[in-house]
């Protein structure tokens, strides 16, 4: 079923519209207080908003929360501490008006699909976080909501327990479904496409491939991995403040307004200011340095460009002095710049509905 | 231990504060709730012929009596009847009492009479809400006696005639039965009926100086209270002579 | 017996003294007037009709006073913790005002109102309803002073429990009457538990808004502590007696709040 939402928020300040097709997944990505799980309170009926969240040709915003039929997973499992675990998973079936056998039917049917069902008489004290989540997956999902939304699921997660409840979640999350997410393999492996929001507004839309490996939101771009910087398009060159950026132009759009896309490893780190070849070659100044596996990140400081990350290996790291205020040159090949259109600021028209509804 | 040093240091500082303000004469007068706005007139003027200065303890007089037996400090000791004097004497805390006033029974009802109550005999009507002494507090006792020969139906039995005419005056009940100073006390917001039968529950008030009392005045207060200035005193409340 | 080995305490050493001492001030009357208790005379002490009369009288009207709170408290610190009212801080405060009054005040408060002089009192006489001098008023004032405490237990618990079990109930599928029966109520459970077992005691103990509202008549208004102010005029062994039934009970109802296993929710 197809989700069709456009809502605004006064209270938060948030205007969205966007569209989830019928039993594809949307990842929802976007800073602290952008508005996300806001989002999701207008859909499940916690938050006061207007406009209008459609299902079935259904306005969604005009039912009583338990009429919505929209399941919900957070960051806390909240199971139900008074019952047992297979009543906590019989809770929706029950609430929907079946038997007590019959829904605890249903519960142990679930359970044992989430791989849960030795746990079936445990109390939820009993049972580690992530045990508890994929109880209270198996909750949502056997009251069969229309509709699923998942808002940080695997936040409060111990590590290793997420790829097993990620791989659940794709495996058995089959309707439309929305995700609220801080990470780039949730948005990766569960959503078909990204939504990246940011003071209250969509600033991206698109299929998720094409969103993280050419990101135009300095969010998406974190998320990526990859440095953005926004300015002025023109031919080969983005301006930004003075600095003119140097690229490969990947795509025709309209408008100025563009973004350019470099990855942390294309950016070479020299103690003085390099001779030679690059075009892009930029005075900075160190503000974060963190190891991660093999590679060094060095994020620092340019006084038009913003933070640039740059990669580098270990040893030349520990050749480099690498301080808080260290000043560096960074310098980046005019070829391993990708130069964008910027998504639209405002995206709250409607795009034209599919005639098959 | 120390701490225990401390206490009785306190403790003598408070009593010692206590004795030695006045070197002139000082009593303390335990007496009868009932007797609180006399004996306050009384003692004015007992302070004013004599120059010694009264303090009061105004409570129910089984309250008194078990306050001296654990060693309550007191000259003098006036009960509203001779039961607890009785009691106090078997305590050894006084020694010869003294009738000094009676009181008899009435009926108090709302000024103006509305529910029309003429005797004791009205009290085994059904539309009256009557409230009255329970059988355990004196007042009680006295109301048995004369209650003896009626079949009545009281709605409540109250702890101390104060809280029976308290009961009346705020409408709660119809008729209650107290004494005749408690409804003068009440000053019009209670109305006496009284009956003959009164006479055969006369309550006696007794009063005497405390064994542990050194002081003169105690005795030239209960002849105070005995004599015509004290007499008169009782009978504008309401008290007989005994 | 091995005995357990203690960590190094940050307790200052003069605090045990103004402790001892507070301790002392509770245990000393409470140990003496076990004490004093007539043990042999304690069976018929007990056993007397008018004994039995007020114990019994308490323990009804007390439970009965209980119920009627779970009743109404309940849903008062519902709307109190999970709707907005204006003047929400005015209304918490006058409902939770019997709970610091003198019972006496409180005794006043209800013979204001349901006293016969009373416009409602006065309108229920014409009715041929009389509250004053029966069991309801023992009811009623015993009401009025533990119903706070019912209130305020209820109205902590849901906000301490917050919403989020019950959003995710509707989640599931759960209307409103689901959602409070299914959930909120079990979640609440232990707090609603010691909240009545607080009215229970508050109720049982009630003695001044009792006598100057409802009157002491034996078997209809005079309840244990009642009884035990009365006999106190006459009969000390046997007020002791009673007294030592008062403070059993009330241990039993101190270690069964007490007792409970609280549950990290």
């Amino acid at each position: 079923m197809t989700l069709e939402v456009d809502v605004r928020i006064p209270r938060a300040d948030i205007e969205a519209a966007f569209e989830v097709a019928d039993d594809d997944t949307a990842a929802i990505l976007g800073p602290n207080g952008a508005g996300k799980s806001s989002i999701l309170g207008a859909i499940t009926g916690t938050v006061a908003a207007t406009g209008q969240v459609l299902l079935h040709g259904q306005n969604l915003l005009g039912l009583p929360p338990h009429r919505r039929r929209v399941g919900l997973l957070g960051q806390r499992a909240l199971l139900f501490p008074h019952l047992s675990v297979l009543d906590n998973v019989a809770f929706g079936p029950r609430s929907a008006g079946h038997s007590r056998r019959r829904a605890r039917a249903i519960a142990g049917e679930w359970l044992e699909r989430l791989e849960a069902s030795h746990w079936a008489d445990r109390r939820p004290d009993q049972l580690s976080g992530g045990q508890q989540q994929r109880v209270a997956m198996a909750r949502a999902l056997a009251a069969e909501p229309d509709v699923m939304l998942l808002d940080e699921p695997f936040a409060a997660i111990d590590a290793e327990a997420i790829d097993g409840l990620r791989t659940l979640v794709r495996r058995h999350v089959n309707t439309t479904c929305i995700i609220v997410t801080h990470d780039l393999p949730d948005a990766l492996t569960l959503a078909d496409r990204v939504i990246v929001l940011d003071e209250g507004r969509i600033v991206e839309e698109g299929r998720t491939t094409e969103v993280l490996t050419r990101p135009r939101s300095r969010f998406a771009a974190r998320i990526a991995g990859v440095n953005l910087v926004t300015g002025t398009l023109a031919d080969m060159t983005l301006t930004c403040a003075g600095t003119t950026v140097t690229g490969r132009p990947v795509e025709d759009g309209p408008g100025s307004h563009g973004v350019a896309v470099f990855p942390p490893r294309a950016v070479a780190v020299y103690p003085t200011r390099p001779h030679g070849s690059p075009r892009n070659t930029w005075p900075v100044e160190v503000c974060t340095v963190r190891s991660d596996g093999p590679g060094v990140f060095v994020t620092a400081n340019h006084p038009d460009l913003g933070e640039v990350t740059a990669e580098v290996t270990s040893s030349a790291a520990a050749e480099l002095d690498l301080q808080v205020g260290t000043h560096l040159w960074f310098a980046v090949k005019a070829q391993e710049v990708d130069l964008l259109p910027r998504a639209r600021q405002h995206r709250a028209q409607r795009r034209p509905r599919p005639s098959a509804i | 231990m120390r701490t225990i040093y401390c206490l009785i240091a306190v403790c003598a500082l408070l009593s010692s504060g206590c004795s030695s303000t006045s070197a002139d004469e000082q009593i303390t007068v335990l007496a009868a709730a009932s007797l609180q706005d006399v004996f306050e007139a009384a003692g004015e003027d007992f302070t004013e012929q004599t120059g010694v200065e009264v303090t009061f303890s105004f409570a129910g007089s089984q309250s008194l009596v078990t306050q001296l037996a654990e060693g309550s400090p007191g000259d003098v000791l006036a009960t509203a009847n001779e039961k607890t004097m009785d009691q106090a004497r078997a305590d050894g805390t006084v020694a010869d009492p003294l009738p000094f006033a009676t009181n008899t029974l009435t009926l108090a009802v709302a000024p103006g009479n509305p529910k029309n109550v003429q005797g004791l005999d009205d009290l085994t009507r059904t539309d009256l809400l009557f409230v009255r002494c329970a059988e355990a507090v004196p007042c009680g006792t006295a109301s048995d006696k004369v209650l003896a020969d009626l079949q009545t139906t009281p709605v409540s039995e109250e702890n101390s005639v104060t809280d029976v005419l308290g009961k009346v005056t705020s409408g709660q009940a119809d008729v209650g039965l107290v004494y005749s100073t408690d409804v003068t006390r009440s000053q019009g917001a209670a109305e006496a009926v009284d009956f003959p039968e009164a006479e055969t529950a006369l309550n006696t008030y007794p009063i005497a100086v405390t064994t542990q009392s050194d002081a003169p005045a105690a005795q030239r207060f209960v002849d105070h209270i005995t004599g015509p200035d004290g007499q008169r005193l009782l009978q504008e409340a309401g008290f007989g002579t005994p | 017996m091995t005995r357990q080995p203690t960590a190094p305490s940050a307790t200052p050493a003069w605090i045990w003294l103004p402790a001892g001492f507070g301790a002392l001030l509770l245990v000393v009357p409470l140990v003496a007037t076990v004490v004093d208790v007539p043990w042999a005379d304690l069976p018929e002490l007990l056993t007397s009709d008018a004994s039995r009369q007020a114990l019994s009288l308490s323990l009804r009207t007390a439970l009965g006073s209980t119920a009627l709170c779970i009743a109404l408290g309940t849903p008062m610190g519902w709307v109190l913790a999970r709707t907005h009212l204006p003047a929400q801080r005015l209304i918490r405060t006058v409902v939770l005002l019997p709970m610091v009054l003198p019972p006496v005040v409180s005794g006043m408060a209800l013979l204001a109102a349901f006293g016969r002089n009373s416009l409602l009192g006065g309108a229920l006489e014409g009715f041929g309803i009389r509250i004053g001098f029966t069991t309801v008023a023992v009811v009623l004032a015993q009401m009025f002073v533990s119903l706070p405490f019912m209130v305020l237990g209820v109205e902590g618990a849901l906000r301490t429990q917050g919403v989020d079990h019950e959003r995710t109930a509707a989640t599931l599928g759960a209307g409103p009457g689901r959602v409070l029966t299914r959930v909120t109520l079990p979640l609440i459970a232990p707090a609603l538990r010691s909240a009545s077992v607080l009215c229970f005691a508050r109720a049982l103990g009630e003695f001044g808004a009792t006598i100057t509202f409802a009157g002491s008549f034996p078997g209809i208004t005079r309840t244990l502590p009642l009884e035990v102010y009365l006999v106190r005029e006459s009969d000390m062994d046997a007020a002791i007696a009673l007294s030592l039934l008062l403070l059993v009970v009330a241990g039993v109802i101190v270690a069964a709040t007490h007792a409970q296993p609280r549950r990290p929710v």
